[in-house]
């Protein structure tokens, strides 16, 4: 492996010239606990991103880091709008996956007796698994609002309320979406997927504020978690065929473009194109369309559970206090502007598995919340819970504004299969208060804890690092696994 | 003679597949099978079938393995339609490679058959077509 030095606490950086056309060092946030288990596949893919032209200060890796494509998982690179690049595989084929959390006002002593009957409803609400399409019905003219407007199509479609637009990243819309820049082809992928979870690591979980979990009460408040016991739902999804197609679309082009552009590609998934030239220009657009998408599907989604918990608790959404936490993209680019060597540039920040952490009295960050900074919200296991974590300043000035968005997957797949089988995993989570309901529990076991890195060591890690700063834990209570 | 076998060793999260067989029109018909079986942990019993046309182009020859499979994940999404059958012929042809075939599809019925995984696009991660002594080999990884 790569020799990587330690520069300070729960740093680790790998110079410029450790790989030739390095143009920045890449930087490995972690802590002793964690850094051991960092693959190659990391190094080799984070010191490729350190090479691509326009990248400022240095190449970071967040604590959760895994190998992907072309970006390593936890990958966040930021660049020069006139010698940078743009490339999809610094944001995933997942555009805009992200994170929602919804709180209430119900507690799990509320919950519990019919957590049956309410898992039952949501699973009937909010379609999951393969080959799935949603109660949305759209025609094309339609569907082109959803992926320009964003949110905003939700609010005058009665899917959102004015507070659930406030409390999503960029009141749910990128700017630039442009749907001329989408093929047909991501279009018919797309088109019946709105209100739908997927498969794979995306899941609907109920969960509960645990004993001693509520960290930092006073910015808990804020966030509307007061009480232990308090339930709230966490949805995990993203963009769905949508935004898989145009990251399809967008790789092959770039890469058969590359010589026109005059890039050489070292990994035919870092295929890029530069940010001001057609190519870059089109993919931003149609990228921000599947962002769109993607917030237009978690509001969706929202819509439906709170309709579930209507139906089962036979109160309004209002009075069962179904309101948004917050709705996050820990796959995406963005514009944003940072200080480099003492003056203020925009610059376009990559992240792939990574999350904004803004902090306090940022302009982007709800009115509500900008005392304390922006909600981040960290997914980890369907049997560990989920963390709410708020941005920093700290993260701001040496972070490009980015922290963790999981607990980071340690094992594949088919070898996660062989520990256990599904029914079994199902029936031991059942014995410790954890019911899980999936199309197909053969693949249940792909999703357990032990796939991942333990959630708290990633959470401390984060904390100790400046990061973004815990504020609670949640627990799982109930998971449907897509 | 051509086989596909799932295999780990490239992903952390994702699924791959080791492909072999003896021409290039094996290689990529090892590659829609063993996609097919990711999908779906149980083979979907056979129903009545669609047949249709594919043509594609492009600039190399990995290029055309994803876009073959990308256009057969795209049929399953849109359509729900399973590739069944295939008879596939691929040539060079300036610049690049070719692929003209016909394909039988069968209809996804998500009441009996057992998908497990959703694919999400095909990846150009560590795929490099080789041909060692008239034997096709490659590794092609899919993100789920």
């Amino acid at each position: 492996m790569m020799k990587m030095d330690k520069i300070s606490e729960g740093i680790w950086e790998i110079p410029v010239g450790a790989k030739p056309g390095m143009n920045v060092p890449a930087r490995i946030l972690s802590s002793d606990k964690l850094i051991g288990g960092i693959d190659e596949g990391v190094i080799d893919q984070i010191t490729n991103v350190a090479c691509l032209p326009g990248i400022q200060r240095y190449a970071l890796c967040m604590p959760d880091a895994h190998r992907g494509y072309g970006f390593p998982i936890g990958g966040v690179a930021a660049f020069d709008l006139d010698a940078g690049i743009i490339s999809p595989g610094g944001i995933g084929f997942d555009i805009n996956c992200g994170m929602r959390v919804i709180k209430t006002n119900l507690t799990i002593e509320n919950v519990k007796p019919k957590l049956e009957e309410l898992l039952g409803e949501l699973f009937r609400a909010v379609p999951s698994g393969v080959g799935t399409k949603g109660f949305v019905r759209l025609d094309h003219k339609e569907f082109r609002k959803v992926i320009t407007d964003g949110s905003r199509w939700c609010r005058d479609n009665k899917f959102a309320t004015d507070d659930d637009i406030d409390k999503t990243e960029s009141g749910g819309r990128v700017d630039g979406a442009d749907y001329r820049a989408v093929s047909d082809k991501a279009i018919n992928r797309g088109i019946s997927q709105i209100g739908t979870l997927g498969s794979g690591n995306h899941y609907l979980e109920i969960e509960y504020v645990g004993e001693g979990s509520i960290l930092n009460p006073a910015v808990a408040e804020v966030f509307g978690i007061e009480t232990v016991g308090q339930i709230v739902i966490a949805v995990h999804c993203g963009s769905r065929g949508f935004g898989h197609q145009v990251a399809t679309d967008y790789l092959r082009t770039f890469n058969q473009n590359a010589a026109r552009h005059g890039l050489k590609i070292r990994d035919k998934e870092l295929a890029a194109a530069p940010i001001k030239s057609g190519d870059g220009e089109a993919y931003f657009s149609a990228m921000a369309c599947a962002a769109n998408a993607a917030f237009v599907n978690r509001q969706v989604i929202t819509n439906q559970i709170r309709k579930a918990f209507q139906k089962v608790f036979g109160l309004s959404a209002n009075d069962l206090g179904l309101t948004t936490i917050y709705d996050v993209a820990h796959n995406i680019a963005r514009f944003e502007n940072y200080a480099i060597d003492g003056e203020k540039k925009q610059l376009l920040v990559h992240r792939k598995g990574a999350t904004r952490s803004f902090g306090p009295n940022n302009p982007e960050v709800p009115a509500s919340y900008r005392s304390v900074g922006q909600p981040v919200i960290v997914g980890g296991s369907m049997e560990s819970g989920s963390a709410l974590f708020t941005g920093t300043e700290q993260a701001e000035n040496d972070y490009f504004g980015s922290t963790l968005h999981g607990s980071g997957r340690v094992m594949s797949r088919t070898k996660a299969k062989k520990q256990i089988r599904g029914d079994q995993l199902q029936q031991d989570m059942a014995e410790r208060g954890i019911m899980v309901k999936t199309k197909h529990l053969r693949g249940l076991s792909e999703e357990a804890d032990y796939a991942y890195k333990n959630i708290d060591d990633v959470s401390r890690a984060v904390q100790d690092l400046g990061l973004s700063k815990l504020v609670a834990r949640f627990y799982p209570l109930a998971n449907i696994k897509g | 003679m051509r086989k596909f076998e799932i295999s780990d060793r490239f992903t952390t999260a994702d699924i791959g597949l080791d492909l072999e067989a003896d021409s290039l029109e094996g290689l990529f018909v090892a590659g829609a099978e063993g996609m097919f079986a990711i999908i779906f942990s149980r083979k979907p019993a056979t129903r009545s079938t669609d047949r249709r046309n594919i043509h594609l182009k492009s600039t190399t020859v990995e290029q055309l393995l994803i876009d073959w499979l990308s256009d057969l994940l795209y049929l399953f999404d849109t359509d729900g339609l399973i590739a069944c059958n295939y008879q596939l012929s691929i040539k060079e042809s300036s610049p690049g490679y070719e692929l003209n075939g016909m394909v039988d599809f069968q209809q996804f019925a998500p009441m009996t058959d057992v998908a497990e995984h959703e694919i999400k696009a095909v990846t150009y991660y560590k795929l490099e077509i080789r041909n060692i002594g008239g034997v096709f080999r490659c590794h092609v990884v899919f993100d789920i």
